[in-house]
């Protein structure tokens, strides 16, 4: 069974945008599918809130964009990180580790 | 580095919107394409596969809003869409942008108007005065020797001088005597006011003593109208009050002195005031500087940088403790209430200032509420238009625009509007001011400066963007509340707009009434005044001053020179009568004093303040003023016989409730000689005391009650008078004849223009009549708006409701239930607006008391015609539309359906 789709904390996609663009480039779309797969389905990032995001990753400088073609041929917008964009990548991820350590301890996992 | 990418972004947003846009749209069309032939390889049909694919993407539009709401200068960029969509939106209804421009343009205008010329009198400084901060007025309470000793010892002030108030000067020669405004001035004075000296010099230390050689500093305007502005009249010698003066220097343009109003065009040395000053009886001549008794100097000062307003005071009435200490203690408070500083704001007598400010804060109201009215008129409009605009709204409702975004976007359209109405104002408030200088030009007050500074178009675009929020927002919100779904299925819900509407139409209705109430109190109580008996005969009176101070005669010369003048003019064939007087009727100068009943020189008691005028023989008959008891004054009242008075009736009255007061002595002043009180006369308008500016309305209205005393002539003699001439009816050119007559007379006298009695009341009454057709127009103003607001609503509802119409007749109603129907509407409405317009007023004319002359602030007679006269305007204008509902055609209404 897929589990429950659960709300995206606050502040959170751009992270996750940008943690999937961490290995290659990618679109939209294929963005989207990319962070349902590796949460193993527990974000399903809306168009609504996925492509503003993207815009304003991209106005912020750390990410970049080019048109190019999709695994079906297709015309397709690709996003790929900025080294500014690494960058943010690494402090975000060092902060989150600290906050999701923090909560565990604070909320007693195993 | 972010911010640079942020900017760059914001400027490609900007500039590259196109692109942006396009390409943002091409990204969300790959997207749906991508999700479409992901569902049709998952096997759907096409059709369902690109359902799917839109339903998961979520909208293409809505997704687009969000991405533009999160870009960097969004606000900006749909800011300006909706400026572009607002004014594309009013260009397609020009008609219904027209009127809006108009109503608020008329509203915004008058405001304007009104605002300058309050800006005007209380803040711009006096022409011509540099660095107005800081300079300070200390009035007309100071000798000369005690102004020395401030000067020697105000460390607080950078500068101080002392004036001596507006006198006469015989400027030329024989045969071209020009009489001109000026002024005794200390050296200095030019700097201390902050004038500048745009040819020479202006007058320095050794100018200001007693052995100087004479100099002179001539105005702008004098040097221009006289001296042809020729530069080399620097160093030469002319003609004041018969000596001769090098002219050191011509004042900057623009520059006539620190009071506005009263413009002088020649300054000398205060040194030289005993060789100079034109003589007569009630002005200190000769050892004037010498004497410190003597008191009639305005002293102006600047503030020392760094000296605050209290510290100077401080000091300042310390000085004058000091100097009344080291005079025997005499006069002391006389002389620390001439101590009190008073900062000059503006160009107004600081001391005409608080006046000045009510009057402003009335006018300010009163045009408030015609800015009202057009607010709540335009915000009426503004509805009705939005409710042809539902289905428009709906539509973008429906492609995702949020309920703020609409409401920005109408608010948007309203300040478009509102905007080009402050324009329209703008155009409309020069042509009134430009009305209202020419007007004041054909009278000798200096008219006001009322060109736009940035203080008029910052007030003119605080208004209009007030304007665009409360006449705009009432409507924004109503129409931003549309149901979508409703509005695409053509059902508007009109319930509550409706109401909405009906509430704007009633303030309108009853704020107008408030307003029209003000005015008609106001209109009623001016014609008051303007049908005011002045007292006198008014029809073939003519007047002309002169100065025979100005020449400096032995007081003998100069009485002999007035009884030859008299005689002279009096035998003219046109003429009547002549005599002379020092204050004429209305001339804005008068005197004031206390006048003690009896003849014990200590006795304090009964004193009554009177105004005060010297009169030749025979001024009574003349003027046309009827003698109740005793006699008139006659030409053997003077110097050599017992001294005499005459009062009017007014002081009569006061003075001796009980009895006659012919025989009974009183004084002029408490140590003045006792005079017998020979003849009362009616009362009659005399000498206004008020200045030219903002008091003349109000004071008018009081000048005839007033307790006056009158003094022969003959036996104070006067430098300057003015002689009242009654023509035979009918006869010609006698003007010309009295001025041909005084220069044979005496060929060094200069003379003003012979002018009408008539003249004299008309300019006293030009600021009553001024304001009451200003009112009158505000008025019309108002009840227009509010017919134009009633037509418009009435209109609109016969609109909705021709469906009903049609059903009634159809079922059998006749044209008059038709027309009772839309008219009884109408008059609910104009019924409440006018019960709420007669509250308000009863509630606030009461504060109009003080202003009012005759006229109570519940005038029935002012109250019941002009809420019949809004009934009137009101009737015809929901008659229109009613009749035009009486020809809805049962059939074609209700096919419409």
């Amino acid at each position: 069974m897929a589990p429950a789709r659960t709300e995206l904390l606050h502040g959170t996609l751009d992270l996750l945008v940008l943690k999937a663009l961490d290995l290659a480039p990618n679109h939209g779309l294929g963005i989207a599918r990319r962070i349902e797969q590796v949460t193993q389905g527990t974000f399903h990032p809306q168009p609504g809130s996925l492509f503003p995001a993207l815009h304003r990753l991209e106005e912020q400088g750390w990410l970049d964009s080019e048109w190019g073609e999709s695994e079906n041929r297709r015309k397709a917008k690709y996003y790929r990180l900025t080294r500014a964009g690494r960058r943010r990548l690494e402090k975000e991820v060092a902060s989150w580790r600290q906050i999701a350590h923090a909560m565990n301890l604070a909320l007693g996992t195993s | 580095m972010p911010l640079l990418a942020r900017l760059r972004s914001l400027v490609t947003n900007l500039l590259a919107s196109r692109r942006v846009e396009a390409d943002l749209d091409d990204e969300l069309r790959a997207a749906l394409d991508q999700l479409t032939e992901e569902k049709m390889a998952a096997g759907l049909n096409p059709a369902a596969a690109q359902r799917e694919a839109r339903l998961e993407l979520g909208g293409v539009e809505q997704v687009k809003e969000e991405v533009r709401a999160a870009r960097a200068g969004a606000w900006i960029a749909t800011w300006g869409q909706d400026v572009r969509y607002g004014v594309r939106a009013l260009a397609r209804s020009p008609g219904f942008a027209a009127v809006v421009i108009l109503v608020l343009g008329l509203g915004i205008g008058a405001n304007t108007a009104i605002f300058g010329l309050v800006n005007s009198l209380l803040y711009k400084p006096l022409p011509g005065v540099h660095d107005p901060e800081g300079l300070i007025w200390l009035r007309s309470s100071w000798s000369y020797p005690d102004f020395l000793e401030l000067r020697a010892r105000g460390e607080v002030f950078s500068g101080v001088a002392a004036l001596g108030g507006t006198s006469r000067f015989a400027l030329g020669t024989a045969g071209s005597i020009e009489l001109v405004s000026g002024e005794f001035v200390t050296a200095g004075a030019f700097a201390v006011m902050g004038a500048d000296i745009a040819l020479g010099r202006g007058f320095v230390p050794e100018d200001d003593v007693a052995a100087a050689a004479p100099v002179t500093v001539l105005s702008d305007t004098l040097w221009r109208r006289r001296f042809g502005a020729d530069p080399g009249v620097i160093g030469r010698t002319i003609r004041v009050n018969g000596a001769a003066l090098r002219v050191a220097g011509v004042a900057a343009r623009g520059f006539l002195g620190p009071e506005v109003g009263l413009p002088r065009e020649l300054w000398v040395p205060m040194a030289l005031h005993a060789r100079l000053a034109a003589t007569s009886d009630d002005r200190p001549v000769g050892d004037a500087l010498a004497d410190r008794s003597s008191i009639w100097l305005n002293v102006i000062a600047r503030l020392r940088e760094g000296v605050t307003l209290p510290e100077a005071q401080a000091a300042t009435y310390a000085i004058a403790g000091q100097i009344a200490d080291a005079h025997g203690d005499r006069d002391r408070a006389r002389r620390l209430e001439a101590a009190t500083l008073l900062p000059v704001i503006g160009g107004l007598d600081p001391r005409d200032r608080l006046e000045a400010v009510w009057v402003a804060a009335f006018l300010m109201v009163l045009v408030g509420l015609v800015l009202l009215v057009a607010c709540a008129n335009v915000a009426g409009l503004l509805l009705a238009r939005a409710l042809t605009r539902v289905k428009e709204m709906g539509i973008r409702r429906a492609l995702g625009a949020t309920r703020p975004r609409l409401v920005r976007q109408l608010l948007t359209e309203g300040l478009v509007l509102a905007l080009l109405g402050g324009g329209a104002g703008l155009v409309l408030a020069g042509w009134t001011n430009e009305l209202l200088v020419a007007l004041v030009r054909r009278t000798p007050i200096a008219p006001p400066d009322l060109g736009l500074d940035r203080r008029v178009l910052g007030f003119t675009l605080a208004v209009s963007l007030l304007t665009a929020v409360v006449a705009g927002l009432a409507p924004a919100v109503q129409v931003s509340r549309i149901d979508p779904m409703a509005a695409l299925r053509n059902q508007g819900g009109l319930g509550t707009r409706s109401r909405l509407r009906r509430a704007l139409v009633v303030t309108q209705v009853g704020l107008s009434l408030l307003f029209l109430i003000g005015a008609g109190l106001f209109a009623r109580s001016l014609l008051r005044v303007g049908s005011v008996d002045p007292g006198f005969v008014v029809e073939n009176g003519l007047t002309a001053t002169i100065d025979p101070g100005t020449l400096r005669y032995p007081l003998e010369h100069g009485l002999a020179l007035e009884r030859r003048l008299l005689a002279t003019i009096e035998a003219l064939p046109g003429v009547e009568r002549a005599s002379a007087v020092r204050y004429p009727p209305f001339s804005f100068a008068s005197a004031q004093g206390q006048v003690y009943p009896g003849t014990d020189l200590a006795s304090e008691d009964g004193a009554v303040s009177a105004g005060l005028n010297l009169v030749g023989p025979g001024y009574f008959a003349t003027m046309g003023i009827p003698v109740a008891r005793g006699r008139e004054l006659v030409a053997e009242d003077d110097g050599s016989a017992p001294r005499v008075v005459v009062v009017n009736e007014a002081l009569a009255r006061r003075l001796f409730p009980g009895g006659d007061a012919i025989g009974r002595h009183v004084r002029v002043g408490r140590d003045a000689p006792p005079a017998a009180i020979v003849g009362v006369v009616a009362e009659a308008a005399s000498g206004t005391a008020a200045p030219p500016q903002a008091r003349a309305v109000i004071d008018l209205t009081h000048e005839r009650d007033r307790p006056f005393v009158y003094r022969p002539l003959y036996q104070s003699y006067q430098g300057s008078l003015t002689l009242v001439v009654r023509a035979r009816p009918g006869a010609r050119d006698v003007a010309a004849a009295v001025s041909g007559a005084i220069r044979a007379v005496d060929p060094d006298l200069g003379v003003t223009e012979v002018k009408t009695l008539a003249e004299h009341v008309d300019l006293a009454l030009l600021p009553a009549r001024l304001c009451a057709a200003l009112l009158a127009g505000f008025g019309l103003l108002a009840l227009g708006l509010a017919a134009i607001g009633l037509w418009g609503l009435m209109s609109a509802s016969v609109k909705r409701r021709t469906h009903e119409i049609g059903v009634r007749v159809a079922l059998g109603a006749t044209r008059a239930d038709v027309l009772r129907l839309v008219v009884g509407d109408g008059v609910r409405v104009v019924a409440i607006g006018v019960g709420l317009g007669l509250g308000l007023a009863l509630l606030t004319t009461r504060f109009l008391a003080g202003l009012l002359y005759g006229v109570s602030p519940v005038d029935p007679t002012t109250f019941v015609v002009v809420s019949t006269l809004f009934l009137g305007v009101a009737l015809v204008a929901t008659a229109v539309p009613a009749l035009q509902a009486t020809r809805v055609d049962p059939m074609v209404a209700l096919r419409a359906e």
